[in-house]
């Protein structure tokens, strides 16, 4: 049987990747844009400008900033790693006064080769694909203010111009932290579902797990129990031997069923559920509910139910005498299921896997109710309810 | 002012006889239920005929088997009964019989209780010192039993009471939980139980076994073929 964890392989975070490898795609394509425009510029920078050398090396530095940058958000599928971070932001801040310096005062604001402030743009909006969102914010609004107060010194363009543009580097910054920070949490809640669902997955194989090999355990625990009465290895046999069949049922995915020859009516159920417990001192009260007919999936279910009940008793009940009584007012059938054993406090002791998994959660699972009544040493009693001709409703 | 002391009041035990083809449990019964004085046993209801003693129950056995272990060699079920009541004792059958058809049966024919062989002894004690008082002494099967008359229309004239304490302890129910589900204590549910089991008996005793057919849903002739 495989166990129930190796079923599930362990849940890895592929959409926060691959929401990372996305941004890390968009923001090279973001800087070749940019980088194509300031390299169409470049010559006619270079014979406009003051200093030519200093303009053309600043350039150059950009170049090979940028393409270090889209080589490695390539390479590595992030943009929150890579050596061309600082650089990128320092190049960004020094480009702004450079233009001022290095250009003719008429070709400072509005054109291409001062490409300062479109580079300026860029860099803070790519930083706020990789800084945290108020810092990038922040960044973008002192790259702002920078622009705004070199590009007023040279007196060539309006306030207004002015301010609009170095508006645009925060407001573009603020835009792709915004979108950054949307697609992570969408990919991490994405991961998260994942990740409850193979949480899910798991717990309902483990239940199912521990509902195939509960019963079995105990007839195992008493098969190789030495101080096991004599008198009860014939019925326990019987019991390993159908625990047996429903264990091979088990891996091949079937659940047991009625045979087709089998009637399925509470006196079925029952007999089917007695099998092997002859060594319980059992007192059948059967003929007022043994005729009412069950569908095949609650007769399933109750059968365990009823087996779960007889193999805690048998357990820990230490009783001297089992009950089973079946009753039925025509329009609900009920089965009772009393021992007059130990019992056990219900308000201090929560109730076995037997009990609340394979007689409560599996026979509400059908429609059918369960209720359990318990206290020391007034042994226990399960008594189980459904309607008549219809498993889907509890009464 | 000083208390006069009381005295201890002895109250005798029950005096029962054992009949029992059985040599483990004729020797062994008396040990086991120290709360009953065994004043004799037997291997079979002739040797009691042959030598009757006085006691308040006789403890019979339902199967008994003759000298070479043949059933038929001897008085057993419900002649062994008529037998014993017949020399004016009270029978209280010690049976591992289960089946309600034919407890119900013995009753009609003059058992005025049954205890299993499996029950623990306190409850045999009990069932002896009921029947001393003149009350039945029923086992879980015949409750089972009771419960099956009453709704199938058999005239055993119980309680709403009485059928409420009968159908929860059919469904195995402590008498504490039933004492609190009804409101009474648990003295009085025991009451209300005896008395079902007082009517079933009379009513065993007085239906005729067609009524007695029909209640138990047996074949016609059944219970009259056992006669």
């Amino acid at each position: 049987m495989t166990s129930p964890s190796a079923d599930v392989s362990a849940p890895e975070r592929t959409s926060a990747r691959r929401a990372e490898r996305g941004i890390a795609l968009v923001a090279p394509a973001m800087r070749g844009v940019v980088l194509l425009q300031i390299v169409l510029s470049t010559a006619s920078g270079v014979r406009l400008s003051d200093h030519p050398s200093a303009y053309a090396a600043l350039t150059g530095a950009v170049v090979v900033v940028s393409v270090t940058l889209v080589a490695q958000c390539l390479l590595s599928g992030t943009v929150r790693t890579g050596v061309w971070r600082y650089p990128d932001l320092t190049l960004a801040w020094l480009a702004i006064p450079a233009m001022n310096l290095l250009l003719p005062t008429s070709h400072v604001v509005g054109t291409w080769e001062s490409w300062a402030p479109g580079y300026a743009i860029n860099v803070a909006a790519l930083a706020a694909t990789w800084m945290r969102p108020a810092v990038a914010v922040t960044h973008a609004l002192a790259l702002g203010g920078w622009l705004l107060v070199w590009t007023s010194a040279v007196d060539v363009a309006s306030w207004e111009t002015s301010l609009g543009n170095a508006l645009t580097i925060p407001g573009y910054a603020i835009v792709v932290a915004l979108l950054a920070h949307y697609l992570r949490e969408l990919a991490a809640d994405a991961d998260q579902s994942r990740e409850d669902a193979v949480a899910a997955t798991r717990a309902l194989e483990l239940q199912r797990y521990q509902l195939t090999v509960h019963d079995a355990s105990s007839i195992l625990r008493l098969l190789s129990d030495e101080e096991t009465p004599a008198a009860v290895l014939p019925g326990l046999r019987v019991q390993a031997d159908r625990e047996a069949r429903r264990l091979r049922n088990y891996l091949s995915s079937q659940l047991q069923q009625p045979s087709d020859r089998t009637r399925c009516t509470v006196g079925t159920m029952l007999a089917a559920a007695l099998e092997g417990f002859d060594d319980l001192p059992l007192e059948l009260a059967v003929e007022l509910g043994a005729h009412v007919e069950l569908s095949e999936d609650v007769w399933t279910a109750s059968r365990g139910a009823v087996a779960a009940v007889l193999h805690n008793a048998r357990m820990h009940a230490a009783a001297h005498q089992v009950v089973v009584h079946a009753d039925t007012d025509g329009a609900t059938w009920e089965v009772v299921v009393s021992d007059d054993g130990v019992g056990f406090d219900q308000e201090n002791q929560t109730l076995g896997f037997g009990l609340d998994t394979q007689v409560c959660d599996a026979l509400a699972g059908c429609g059918v109710a369960a209720e359990i009544l318990s206290s020391p040493g007034r042994g226990t009693s399960v008594t189980i309810v459904g309607r008549v001709g219809r498993g889907e409703d509890a009464p | 002012m000083t208390e006069r002391p009381v005295p201890d009041v002895v109250v005798p035990l029950p005096r029962v006889a054992v009949i029992d083809d059985s040599t483990v449990i004729r020797g062994g019964f008396a040990t086991v239920h120290p709360g009953l004085d065994v004043v004799a046993t037997y291997a079979s209801v002739e040797e009691f005929e042959a030598m009757p003693v006085d006691c308040d129950v006789v403890v019979l056995d339902l199967l008994l088997r003759g000298p070479q272990g043949v059933a038929s060699s001897t008085k057993q079920g419900r002649a062994a009964i008529r037998a014993v009541r017949d020399l004016g004792h009270p029978v209280c059958l010690y049976t591992d019989e289960r089946r309600a058809i034919v407890l119900a049966l013995c009753l009609r024919a003059g058992a005025n209780g049954v205890v299993h062989k499996s029950d623990p002894p306190q409850v045999a004690v009990q069932a002896v010192d009921d029947i001393r008082h003149g009350q039945v002494a029923i086992t879980q099967s015949l409750v089972g039993l009771t419960e099956i008359l009453d709704r199938r229309g058999a005239s055993l004239d119980l309680s709403p009471r009485q059928r409420q304490v009968i159908s929860a302890r059919a469904r195995g129910r402590h008498w504490g939980d039933i004492a609190t589900t009804l409101f009474i204590t648990e003295d009085t549910a025991r009451e209300h139980y005896r008395a079902a089991c007082t009517k079933l008996r009379v009513y065993l005793q007085h239906a005729s076994p067609g009524d007695i057919e029909r209640a138990v849903g047996a074949a016609p002739g059944d219970v009259l073929d056992e006669e």
